[in-house]
């Protein structure tokens, strides 16, 4: 479909305070996003050299976690990517969203906000999924 | 000279129809969150104050820590997601009433909210790093 130019005569611009708004939110996103990735790694490393005494810790509380070892593992992996990918947009909308507005590139920009509102549906997915598992844990604490 | 910072398109950039819908999901995703945050905060709160002791003052001390504990990260919690909720509720009615203020008053506000989550990941580390530096000190002096 092709934009009449006059279209963004009724758009919301993005002025110099949105823009400064933006690329001050893109610099403490990358700050997170660089600290989230480094807790995965250091997470991922603890895992890899510590995985078998993790099990046999559990296993001595819980006999027969030797079994479940390997699903609790692959439950771990899941998380890990979960959280990697909830990271990774969120450094995708940081460098985006800033690039974007440096070169004056309206698709670039337009994809950093892609990856903030992709971040935010995986990101409210999970509280969805916290929030369910508070209630029941609060709820057997109350009837306790 | 005066220059009008609300106004003057500093930047050639616009939010056309794509990045319209784009902000809208986001918003609406975020007011979610920012919805759960407020719960989850409460549940925790509840969790921690009709949390049943055992006998012993030992645990009522506990007990007391844990509802302070959950005080502190619930209002913490409660304190990020006003920001989260104010940027989906300041930019999604902009993008209705088309009000270039408003939806810079909503972008600030997401400024603040990954700002206000940065800076608390900063005063974690430290402490964690103050922790582990005053638990190696005292591990070397009682030896």
């Amino acid at each position: 479909m092709e934009q009449n130019p006059n279209d963004s005569l009724f758009e919301l611009q993005l002025d110099h305070v949105a823009g400064n708004h933006f690329n001050e939110s893109s610099k403490w996103a990358k700050f997170l996003a660089v600290v989230y990735f480094s807790m995965i790694g250091l997470f991922v490393v603890a895992l890899a050299f510590g995985a078998t005494a993790m099990i046999q810790l559990f296993s001595q509380f819980a006999p027969g976690f030797e079994g479940a070892g390997g699903f609790i593992i692959a439950v771990i992996i899941i998380v890990v990517a979960v959280f990697f990918l909830t990271s990774f947009l969120l450094y995708r909308f940081a460098t985006m969203t800033k690039t974007g507005i440096e070169r004056q590139d309206q698709i670039l920009f337009n994809k950093g906000l892609q990856a903030l509102k992709n971040y935010f549906i995986v990101y409210g997915v999970l509280t969805l999924l916290g929030i369910v598992f508070t209630f029941f844990s609060s709820f057997s604490n109350l009837i306790r | 000279m005066q220059t009008n910072d609300n106004t003057d398109n500093f930047f050639n950039l616009s939010i056309d129809a794509s990045a319209k819908e784009l902000i809208k999901t986001a918003a609406s995703w975020a007011k979610i969150i920012a919805i759960t945050g407020f719960i989850s905060a409460s549940l925790s709160v509840l969790g921690a104050i009709f949390n049943k002791p055992a006998a012993g003052s030992e645990n009522l001390y506990a007990t007391g820590g844990g509802v302070v504990g959950a005080l502190i990260i619930g209002g913490l919690t409660v304190s990020i997601n006003i920001f989260l909720l104010r940027f989906a509720s300041h930019t999604y009615g902009s993008l209705n009433t088309m009000n270039q203020e408003e939806f810079n008053e909503g972008i600030s506000n997401l400024r603040v909210y990954f700002k206000f989550l940065g800076i608390l990941i900063l005063i974690f580390f430290s402490l964690f790093i103050l922790g582990m530096l005053f638990f190696i000190l005292g591990n070397t002096m009682g030896q």
